[in-house]
């Protein structure tokens, strides 16, 4: 039995004080908890594969953390992979990846459980699994290994890492966490007897995927089918969806680290979902539907946070914060808190492109007006009718001109290239836009600056791009180049882009099939750990797996799929209907945009009607200014009154 | 008005650097809710003025930090009770084990700093043998070491920097033993790091564990820490941190 369970931290101790930024390992964070374990407990290590300043702040992680240790069954604690320094220190020693609550060894716990929510670390998965003692394929792990599962966003096509895990979650973790643990637990009393029966109860459970009871046939390049190997699997796994966001006011006690890590501040989940309909977007389409968060618990989350953490700045989280009802509410209501001491500020990630979101981010950030983030997406009306973003020219040099004029100094633009039917003149359009709004800041500012990020389109699961083939990484580098040449003499924009080979990568993973198993485990073998980090980057490893495995990088990244293709993901089921992406493609490529269906008729993808829930939202008019696909008209956006206090800051002396 | 805290630093923490420590610092402040005051400027920064850095992988039993807070807000604030309210808003490790009020313009902890007592577990090595070394290099006025400063290597004669260097206990009959080094450092006018004295034997002393145990201010030729318990019944009372 697994119930001796020691501390490895007095062994661990030599080895970070032999490596860089220690702090990352000791945990310590204000929320962390010492579970205490038990043989009558399922034991979880919540693993995020990249370093601990990226994976800490990962909401989904905390929320199941919490979860998970308030129950009597189960306990939960964390893991990140560690750097290449410890991670050769632990090697040459023989010790395993550990907790970072309590500083157990991974392989000490029932269950390693992995947020996965970028391809590019599917190699520190098997990594942080060979790092836990464990066997790195599923097939060749015994009673007495942990089961390895996963959730978060790149689930939605597992099939490339199918043969690391054991089983993976579709869709939102909050329910299912514990059903799972109820039937592990329940295989645990009954003696751990075997690997198959556990998989076998936990197929299940709605929204658990496991991946060795299919069998995949293939022909040639596609998949010919995906079938369940025995009657009482499920031939289409349903994704999870909590009903109402309000039951779950979760992180309740958000971890504060005592290391610097990335959005290193509290984080209130305002709303999930996101009916935009943005084409290119995962998150958008695997999310629905809108679960807005009520505004009076939104208030008391920030306050009671900002209170317990004693965090200065808040981050009201979404895929799109402005289209909250109420929003302007909202953050007056937090700006103003006496408590808070005029100190907090608070932040708006992907912000809307429109003068009214500007407004919004003028209240709030009354001091520090440093810069400002916008995603117009595509460079030309015509592409971001394809993608459906539907930003006119007006709604973003009205949002600038705002900008500018209240003191912003610096917009930060972001731009997908290598979308669908993208053509050169779309491409530099980009470079007009750009071009457009510094012109828009001289007339504001001395020295206005525009950032413009580019970044490779790599088409995603369960969206309506699936069936397109993704540029080639040399006419990724050719639109880059262009954009290059066109912005090089333009004082005022700084052009930056994603690797377009790293884009390349992401490409075999985001739509490959198991066979791409294979791939991942060699180079991960020839040590291609970290691929999301520059530094480590190599595209080399990837090309050479590839060819090694007879796989070829044409028919998994750049082909256009058949219309009737199997995917390797028919399988499972975001509750979009096939035939509504499909629809939805085609639209695109005539070039229409779609409404969003939070305020207008549904257009019956099969999110809400498929689980019988619906959109949350307190409003049923659609956002001021908020024109894009709103069918609203412009003329009120830019009009929304912003008044501008003037700051008060607390404690001056 | 500036109140000085003497703090811990122990245990896991022990790996925290220093600028993550002071952000600790601020977000405890808040915690605490006390009135603090701000710099003004374009980023209005917390007025907290802290002593000599310790180095990362080093504990400590005193550490000083100096905060200014607000007069103007109509709170009395009671020094005695800041410890404990402290000590629970940090983290584990960190206790404030003594709070005073000192003058508003009271010279920084950097400028009066210049000596520290350390304590090192020196294993490896019997009580005898590391006895032996330590009065040996005691015993010459020249030791050279050649270390890095400012991203400079220099090589200078340290000796000068090294106050006094004993063996406080053998514990190396202990499980897990070790030798319990005492040695008093300068950081100024030459400094000396601790991890710096260790290299100053050849071969190399091996430290498991480093702690600095007190810093020594010298003013008008007195010897004292920056932080001396007032009479115990006194105002600006030793606040012990729970």
């Amino acid at each position: 039995m697994r119930d001796e369970m020691t501390s490895l931290w007095s062994d661990l101790e030599p080895l970070l004080a032999k490596v860089s930024k220690p702090a990352r390992y000791i945990g310590c964070e204000d929320g962390a908890l010492e579970p205490e374990h038990g043989p009558d407990k399922v034991s979880w290590l919540l693993i995020y594969p990249d370093t601990y300043e990226i994976g800490l702040p990962n909401q989904g992680l905390q929320i199941l953390y919490e979860i998970l240790n308030e129950r009597a069954d189960a306990v939960a604690e964390r893991s990140y992979a560690p750097w290449s320094d410890l991670e050769a220190e632990l090697r040459a020693v023989g010790l395993p990846l550990f907790s970072v609550d309590t500083h157990r060894g991974a392989d000490e716990f029932d269950l390693l459980a992995f947020n996965l929510s970028a391809e590019l670390t599917y190699t520190n998965l098997v990594n942080c699994i060979d790092l836990s003692k464990t066997p790195v394929r599923a097939a060749d792990r015994g009673v007495d290994h942990p089961l390895v599962c996963a959730g978060g966003h790149c689930t939605y096509n597992p099939e490339p890492i199918a043969d690391f895990v054991d089983f993976v979650v579709l869709g939102d973790g909050e329910e299912v966490v514990s059903e799972i643990t109820e039937v592990i637990g329940e295989w645990k009393r009954a003696g751990r007897l075997s690997r198959e029966a556990v998989l076998r109860s936990l197929s299940h459970v709605e929204g658990v995927y496991v991946p060795s009871m299919y069998d995949v046939a293939y022909d040639g390049v596609r998949v010919a089918s995906i079938t369940p190997r025995f009657d009482d699997v499920p031939a289409e796994v349903q994704k999870r969806t909590i009903a109402d966001l309000a039951d779950w006011p979760y992180p309740k006690r958000q971890l504060v680290p005592v290391t610097e890590v990335v959005h290193d501040r509290l984080n209130v989940e305002v709303f999930r979902g996101c009916t935009r309909g943005c084409r290119f977007c995962q998150a958008g389409m695997i999310t629905r539907p809108v679960r807005e968060r009520p505004a009076d618990q939104v208030r008391t989350m920030v306050s009671e946070g900002l209170r317990r953490t004693g965090y200065d700045e808040v981050a009201l989280t979404s895929l799109s914060t402005a289209d909250m009802s109420g929003i302007e509410s909202v953050v007056t209501d937090i700006v103003n808190d006496p408590m808070n001491c005029g100190q907090v500020s608070v932040s708006l990630p992907s912000l809307r492109v429109d003068a009214f979101t500007v407004g919004v981010a003028a209240q709030i950030q009354k001091a520090r007006r440093t810069g400002l983030t916008f995603a117009p997406e595509a460079g030309t009306w015509r592409m971001r009718q394809v993608i459906n973003k539907l930003i006119r020219e007006e709604d973003l040099y009205g949002a600038v001109e705002s900008a500018y004029s209240q003191g912003w100094r610096r917009m930060k633009l972001y731009f997908l290239i290598g979308l669908p039917t993208e053509t050169d003149e779309d491409t530099l359009g980009i470079a007009e836009l750009a071009r457009n709004v510094i012109a828009i800041g001289r007339r504001h500012h001395k020295n206005p600056s525009v950032t413009v990020s580019i970044g490779g389109f790599v088409p995603k699961p369960f969206t309506p791009f699936q069936w397109f083939g993704q540029n080639t990484a040399v006419e990724l580098q050719r639109k880059v180049n262009l954009l290059r040449d066109a912005t090089r003499r333009e004082r005022g924009i700084d052009l930056k882009w994603h690797d377009p080979k790293a884009t390349l990568v992401e490409g075999i993973a985001s739509r490959g099939d198991r066979r791409i198993g294979a791939v991942i485990e060699e180079v991960w073998r020839r040590g291609g750990t970290f691929q999301e980090w520059s530094e480590f980057f190599d595209l080399d490893l990837w090309t050479e797996a590839m060819a090694s495995n007879g796989l070829d990088i044409d028919s998994y990244v750049y082909r256009h799929r058949h219309e009737d293709e199997v995917f390797p993901w028919e399988h499972l089921s975001a509750g979009l209907h096939r035939d509504f992406l499909w629809q939805d493609w085609r639209d695109a490529l005539d070039e229409v945009g779609l409404e969003d269906c939070r305020w207008t008729p549904c257009y019956d993808c099969g999110a809400c009607t498929g689980y019988s829930i619906e959109h949350i939202v307190a409003s049923a008019t659609p956002p001021a200014g908020g024109s894009q696909g709103t069918g609203v008209d412009l003329a009120s956006g830019g009009a929304v009154p912003v008044e501008l206090l003037a700051r008060k800051p607390a404690g001056v002396s | 008005m500036r109140v000085r805290l003497r703090f811990t630093k122990l245990g896991k923490l022990r790996f925290l650097g220093h600028r993550d420590l002071a952000r600790c610092w601020e977000r405890a402040i808040r915690k605490a809710q006390l009135p603090i005051a701000y710099s003004v400027g374009f980023s209005p920064r917390p007025k907290m003025h802290f002593g000599l850095a310790l180095p990362t992988g080093c504990e400590s039993q005193a550490e000083y930090l100096d905060i200014d807070l607000r007069d103007d807000t109509g709170v009395t604030i009671d020094v005695a009770t800041l410890g404990p309210l402290l000590s629970d808003a940090m983290p584990i490790g960190i206790d404030v084990t003594m709070v005073e009020r000192v003058a508003d313009h009271e010279d920084s902890l950097q400028a009066v700093v210049s000596a520290c007592t350390w304590h090192f577990e020196i294993v490896d090595e019997s009580s005898d043998t590391i006895a032996g070394r330590l009065a040996a290099m005691m015993a010459t006025d020249d030791v050279q070491l050649t270390f890095e400063r400012k991203g400079k290597e220099v090589t200078e004669n340290v000796r000068p920097a090294i106050h006094e260097a004993f063996v406080v206990a053998d514990l190396s009959r202990a499980v897990d033993g070790a030798v319990l080094v005492s040695v008093e450092l300068a950081t100024k006018p030459r400094s000396i790091r601790p991890g710096e004295f260790l290299a100053v034997f050849d071969p190399p002393m091996q430290a498991r564990r480093i702690c600095r145990i007190e810093q020594w201010t010298t003013t008008d030729g007195v010897r004292r820490p920056p932080l001396v318990p007032a009479d115990a019944s006194g105002p600006g009372d030793l606040a012990q941190a729970s």
